[in-house]
């Protein structure tokens, strides 16, 4: 494991900082309060190339590997969380498997304007009574011929109510029970798909969670994802990808919490001298540093696992 | 620990009002952070805002305990109702009828009691918060009136409040904690200004303003107890107010646990009900351990104050338990429902943001361990 | 073990930042307020810390 960020990580970083400082920061709590979806920076971020930071760029990709994405995350969740979700679902729960398991025509079609930032996505896995147990999925889908229909709710979804294009995991057979299970690429445009709710919530409020309905939505045979019995590998193997996502969005939230406590620390004044001088505030400046630290690390091991291109589900 | 009938008897009352008044609106005053003016009126009239005022001052002249018992039963299904309660009860009418003379009790009282208006306690600044010797704002004497100037910052019910007892500095000479006297100061005075409520991460519909005081002239005969011994009222009056914040936390992390237990029980993943697997059934255990210690010391440090015992010790362990308990309690009901536990449809994430309060508020958790330490160290 | 540790450092650390603060952590005055809010969904969504520790823990047995 070499931790010396190279020049190109360093420019990523820096770029993500600066942009996540001057841009990002001056709005957040706006966007917070109000629970606005933060549509101008998500189309900066797809200018900036943050939108599809590991796809190649033969796919509308930056072509990075998933150190600059996870520095980069980094630096926009130190500005605003819901911003830093919004891309990283797009990156790892949508771009990644598609770049992964889909063909190059549908690779061209469905994966090229999500990298871009042309388009957002979202990954249509949880449901009310499937959360942790995610095998446990009650959306069917049966084929018809030139098409599949699809019926079933999906719960907590990211960018739910604002993407373009989804990855719906559904049902096909359920004698066959996670086999059975098959991943589709599904349009918002599609007939019989709505948005029934979006979730108020204590954090990241101003990106949406979204509860999504589908009432017999056709898909076309060709926005199949992955071959027959591999939707439940598809999902499980994009998660551990979404993972060092999450991950760094809580780096992120963490080194903007500790920067601003020790700061404050110095400046404000109890009994005469800055709190920083009490031993009670240094001992929790310590434990903060140390487990940021940490986490950095364990962080930046799991995209190194990542690129190195063998198993990193537990890293 | 045995509650007797009369006490029984009061947080009966207190969990049904709660539940059939209090509850229906909870969710809905948080997100409006609007301060539930006729539920706190009408808890006047059920005697809740002068448990232990005596009864000759209109008061229902109650125990300690059976305070607690009200507030926790009222912070179960509200963090901002309770916190209304406790401030206006220990931090406003404690303080008067403990220290006041009979003319300030019989003035001051009798309309806190009722509910017609409410009291509480104006010690902190922006400069003095952990650290109230640090307090700027000061007092005059001008013939038979007091002149204050300053300002002061978290004043809760202050919107809602007849009166308010305010910390000043009387002798500019004296250094640190010295020299502070209390003042109960009439919010209609002239000069006195409330200025707009803060917003905050949780207790929304709780009412916490800064204060302005300009040339502020107050009759000598509202100086509250002797003049230079502020600071000693404001310590004696925090002492109970550490009972007050231990039991809006102690009911905070019960409120919590039901609505967890239960969610866990009903609950299935992978076939079965969550609470069947282990790291649930271990996460629940703790928090039923943790809460029943945090009773425990709650109710132990009421015994103690009753009996009128040195109390700060265990009123300071108790609050720093029970907050530092509710944050555990909330925290692990938020994970016990998953994405559901972040989202408004549930108490629980509301109850997380108001337990935070509870580590802060009448003194951080940091404060309370050196209240705690400096005993054990007899310092 | 990325996930887990990051996210529940999350929660430390905007706890521990927001009592440093005091009340003005308490106030949407400052940012802490809202990373505090923030961090509690890292804990939860792309799987619970519960389910990180079903996948670390398995993965330690088969070794």
């Amino acid at each position: 494991m070499i931790f010396e960020l190279n020049e190109q990580q360093r420019m990523i970083r820096d770029m993500a900082r600066d942009f996540a400082t001057r841009e990002i920061a001056p709005v957040a709590a706006h966007h917070d309060e109000a629970e606005e979806f933060p549509a101008a920076i998500v189309k900066k971020m797809g200018e900036l190339g943050f939108m599809g930071m590991n796809v190649a760029e033969e796919f509308g990709g930056a072509g990075l590997d998933s150190l600059c994405y996870v520095l980069a995350m980094e630096e926009i969740s130190k500005a605003c969380a819901s911003s830093c979700v919004i891309m990283s679902v797009n990156n790892s729960l949508v771009c990644w498997p598609l770049e992964k398991y889909a063909t190059d025509e549908q690779k061209t079609k469905w994966l090229t304007p999500l990298a871009k930032g042309e388009k957002l996505g979202a990954y249509c896995l949880s449901e009310p009574g499937a959360g942790t147990d995610a095998a446990a999925q009650a959306t069917t889908a049966r084929q018809d011929g030139d098409h599949w229909i699809i019926n079933g709710m999906k719960n907590f979804i990211t960018n739910g109510a604002h993407a373009d294009t989804l990855i719906v995991f559904a049902q096909t057979n359920p004698e066959l029970k996670h086999k059975g299970i098959r991943a589709f690429i599904v349009e918002n445009t599609a007939e019989g798909f709505s948005v029934i709710r979006k979730e108020e919530k204590m954090g990241i409020r101003a990106s949406d969670t979204a509860q999504l309905a589908f009432d017999n939505v056709k898909v076309p045979n060709d926005q199949v994802l992955g071959a027959e019995g591999t939707g439940f590998k598809i999902a499980m193997s994009t998660l551990d990808g979404g993972r060092i996502g999450i991950a760094s969005q809580a780096l992120g939230i963490s080194a903007a919490a500790y920067e601003a406590a020790l700061a404050y620390s110095k400046e404000r004044e109890q009994f005469g001298r800055p709190i920083s001088k009490f031993q009670a505030i240094q001992w929790k400046i310590a434990d903060m540093a140390t487990r940021l630290d940490a986490s950095r690390l364990l962080v930046y091991r799991a995209a190194w696992a990542k690129d190195q291109g063998g198993r990193y589900s537990e890293e | 620990m045995q509650l007797n009938e009369n006490q029984k008897m009061i947080r009966q009352m207190a969990r049904d009002f709660a539940k059939s008044k209090i509850a229906p609106i909870a969710a809905e005053i948080d997100r409006s952070a609007e301060f539930p003016a006729a539920t706190v009126k009408e808890m006047g009239s059920l005697g809740f805002l002068g448990l232990t005022v005596p009864e000759e001052f209109g008061g229902v002249g109650a125990d300690v305990t059976s305070y607690a018992l009200v507030v926790e039963e009222i912070s179960r299904v509200c963090g901002s109702h309770g916190l209304t309660v406790a401030a206006h009860n220990s931090l406003g009418c404690w303080p008067i009828a403990a220290i006041g003379t009979q003319e300030q009790k019989a003035k001051f009282l009798p309309p806190a009691a009722s509910g017609e208006s409410l009291l509480s306690f104006g010690l902190t600044e922006a400069g003095a918060g952990s650290d109230a010797g640090g307090t700027r704002t000061t007092a005059v004497r001008d013939g038979d009136h007091w002149v204050l100037n300053g300002s002061k910052m978290w004043i809760t019910n202050s919107h809602y409040a007849g009166a308010l007892i305010i910390t000043a500095k009387t002798d500019p000479e004296a250094k640190g904690s010295r020299g502070i006297s209390a003042f109960i100061v009439p919010t209609d005075t002239p000069g006195f200004t409330v200025e707009k409520k803060e917003n905050k991460l949780g207790m929304r519909a709780s009412d916490t303003a800064p204060l302005t005081l300009e040339d502020v002239r107050v009759p000598h005969e509202y100086l509250l107890g002797k003049e230079g011994e502020g600071f000693k009222y404001f310590m004696m009056t925090l002492d109970g107010g550490r009972i007050s914040i231990a039991a809006v936390a102690l009911g905070l992390a019960v409120g919590a646990y039901d609505v967890a237990r239960e969610y866990a029980k009903e609950r299935e993943q992978f076939g079965k009900p969550i609470a069947q697997f282990q790291a649930i059934e271990f996460m629940l255990a703790d928090m039923a351990t943790q809460i029943a210690a945090s009773r425990l010391l709650t109710y132990e440090a009421c015994r103690q104050k009753d009996a009128g015992m040195d109390y700060g010790q265990m009123a300071a362990m108790a609050k720093l338990h029970a907050s530092e308990t509710a944050m555990l309690v909330t925290d692990r009901a938020i994970q016990i429902l998953g994405g559901y536990g972040f989202t408004t449809e549930y108490p629980v994430e509301r109850m997380y943001r108001d337990a935070k309060l509870c580590t802060i508020g009448e003194g951080t958790s940091e404060i309370q361990r050196m209240v705690i330490g400096r005993h054990e160290l007899s310092l | 073990m990325a996930k887990l540790f990051a996210s529940e450092t999350s929660h430390f650390i905007t706890n521990e930042a927001v009592q440093i603060f005091g009340g003005n952590g308490y106030s949407k005055e400052y940012p802490v307020e809202r990373h505090f809010r923030d961090a509690k969904i890292t804990e939860i969504y792309e799987g619970t810390s519960e389910a990180q520790r079903m996948v670390i823990s398995s993965l330690e047995l088969k070794k």
